[in-house]
């Protein structure tokens, strides 16, 4: 009897030992068609996978691969599957974005042998993460846009630096580094050359080819920035409700004022007392733009019908199409959104 | 390390087991699911599905308070949250206040609320929500020795008390007539059960860590018509659904706890449909 069962149950798993072989043959990874002598690099998130495609087009024998490719939102949640774990494996140099926008990667860098990481924010000061101003100390307009400045704050130096209570690298819920850098062109100006240096370092056949390609990528970065200097000019004296932390940098590149700042993860809501406080300080400022992504924008509308203000959805460029000017289009688009307030503003 | 990695590497001629996160990722499994099917044993037959799902969820609560202590490795604090919330749901299950269903369920969704309250102060839960889902592939050499060890414990536990653990959950009038210290044996069975889910639980997730206690017992269940049978079958269903579970997720690109519990529920379903042509 025992022995009956025990072959009956081995011959269910050896059914499904056939079955999972089948779909593993049928729908299961190819390898990626990589030679030897190919460099590959992982670029972490989409941002800074952009600005190695750009690096690296046209140079030869070097495979550019963005580790989170299937990413939709943004990074802070991500986990990493075994293609993943794979890719770095495999991977001669990894290029993060820095400002502890890859948290997903720290357990797993720690165990990578042979790969060079390369962090683009070296020397770019980060905005402090969640900086938000409080209703008492924001009636007057130059105190709070003294303390947006005093957020600004140089990495290397950020050890001891504390502002406002916010230290940077306390990794404490309510106080982290802000990273979405990129979306302030200046700061991805310097990204991309903090890059393009350091693949120039470890590469160095190919260094001049990267050099050339920095320097055009900057420049279609710095024209795009310059035509939208004059445009947006008059959003100096407008105020400005975030809904998520990345356009803290978009604000800052054209020094829109940021009344408060609310970062909402897909998992999180505005509690009740939150949303009055909010809706309060909105009318009392007589706010009439939200900046918000399109899917975590949900609480802005929400407060947009409470207060009368309008909802703008920005692109916070975490993931998009795989193309060379993706950045650009994205940022463009962004801009002109921008600049449609200027044009309606009253 | 190296050497088992090494024998690892002659035993198992393949594509994955190359890479160092998944030989760990292997091990892990070699050792959560013998453990886990050996618990789940006694956790189906006690009915106690609900208990350790309950247990899996307070583990967000433990997790919080760690941080609001500050402690800096909130694997302690999970773990200590863990047995005392273990031992308490226990006495008040046996004061016999309130059916035992509403009590588990009264904590449950009481520990996660409050674990969800404090953790996603700040809009910050997502940095958390890892522990949901859990990442095998991420274990490290230390951590598997700490499964080993708390196996090991499992198994030493397993053979000095198991008799009267068996005698209680067959009748617990019966145990107490024959002098056995029911209230101990199920505390430390309890407590046993707290330690091995807080400390898989960051590679295993809160959402599906009762499915591989669950599933590898109740499929077993199906088939056995003796206890050792019921043991075999367990550990065999669990070692296997890890196994293959950890490979598919590799070839297909999925995450791999999940992928184990879809092969465990499948199982499941399997020796449901084979049961009555093999008890008749």
């Amino acid at each position: 009897m025992f022995r009956r069962k025990l072959s009956i149950v081995f011959c269910i798993m050896l059914c499904f030992s056939i079955i999972s072989f089948g779909l593993i043959s049928a729908f299961g990874r190819k390898p990626v068609d990589v030679s030897k002598d190919d460099i590959v690099v992982v670029a972490s998130i989409y941002p800074v996978y952009l600005i190695t495609k750009n690096l690296c087009d046209g140079v030869d024998g070097v495979h550019v691969v963005n580790l989170t490719e299937n990413l939709t939102g943004c990074s802070h949640d991500y986990q990493l599957t075994t293609k993943d774990m794979l890719m770095l494996e495999t991977a001669d140099i990894l290029v993060i974005n820095g400002g502890e926008m890859e948290l997903f990667i720290t357990g797993a860098a720690e165990k990578l042998s042979g790969v060079t990481i390369v962090d683009s924010s070296m020397g770019i000061s980060f905005l402090s993460g969640n900086a938000h101003t409080h209703k008492e100390d924001s009636f007057d307009p130059d105190k709070n846009d003294k303390k947006n400045n005093s957020a600004d704050m140089d990495k290397q130096s950020s050890n001891t630096q504390k502002n406002e209570g916010i230290d940077v690298h306390d990794t404490e819920i309510h106080s982290s580094i802000n990273g979405h850098i990129w979306l302030d062109m200046v700061r991805y100006e310097k990204q991309i050359a903090a890059v393009a240096e350091a693949l120039g370092k470890i590469d160095t056949a190919h260094a001049e080819q990267y050099f050339a390609n920095a320097e055009r990528y900057i420049m279609e970065v710095e024209t795009l920035y310059k035509e939208y200097q004059k445009k947006l000019a008059e959003l100096q004296d407008l105020e400005v409700v975030l809904f998520h932390d990345a356009f803290y940098y978009l604000c800052d590149t054209y020094s829109i004022e940021v009344l408060h700042g609310v970062d909402l993860d897909a998992e999180s809501a505005l509690s009740a007392g939150e949303l009055a406080e909010l809706a309060d300080e909105v009318r009392f400022h007589n706010v009439q733009y939200f900046f918000a992504e399109e899917a975590t924008g949900d609480a802005a509308v929400q407060l947009a019908g409470e207060t009368g203000s309008s909802v703008i959805f920005l692109d916070p460029i975490t993931s998009g199409p795989d193309k060379l000017d993706a950045y650009l289009t994205a940022m463009r688009q962004n801009l002109d959104l921008l600049f449609n307030c200027c044009k309606t503003k009253k | 390390m190296n050497t088992i990695y090494h024998i690892m590497e002659l035993l198992l001629p393949f594509d994955y087991i190359r890479y160092d996160f998944m030989k760990n990722a292997f091990l892990a499994v070699l050792i959560i699911a013998p453990l886990f099917g050996l618990l789940g044993t006694i956790i189906v037959n006690n009915r106690m599905a609900f208990f350790s799902d309950a247990l899996g969820h307070s583990a967000l609560t433990g997790m919080a308070a760690g941080i609001l202590l500050g402690v800096a490795d909130t694997g302690i604090s999970m773990l200590i949250f863990g047995i005392l919330f273990a031992l308490l749901l226990n006495k008040i299950k046996h004061s016999g206040i309130v059916t035992s269903d509403t009590v588990i369920s009264v904590f449950s969704s009481f520990s996660t609320a409050i674990g969800l309250v404090i953790l996603s102060r700040g809009g910050n839960f997502s940095k958390y929500s890892a522990l949901l889902v859990g990442d095998i592939l991420s274990i490290t050499p230390p951590e598997l020795f700490r499964l080993l060890f708390i196996f090991i414990i499992t198994l030493v536990f397993w053979g000095v008390a198991f008799n009267k653990l068996h005698a209680i959950s067959l009748s617990v009038s019966l145990a107490k007539s024959k002098r056995m210290p029911v209230a101990l044996i199920d505390n430390l069975f309890v407590v046993l059960v707290a330690v091995v889910v807080m400390l898989s639980i960051k590679w295993v997730g809160i959402l599906i860590i009762n499915a591989l206690l669950i599933l590898p017992a109740a499929s077993a269940r199906n088939l056995s018509a003796n206890i050792r049978e019921y043991h075999l079958f367990s550990i065999l269903f669990s070692i296997f659904s890890g196994i293959l579970g950890l490979v598919l997720s590799y070839y297909l690109d999925m995450a791999a706890g999940p992928m184990i519990v879809v092969i465990a529920a499948l199982l499941f379903f399997t020796t449901l449909a084979v049961r009555p042509f093999v008890k008749q």
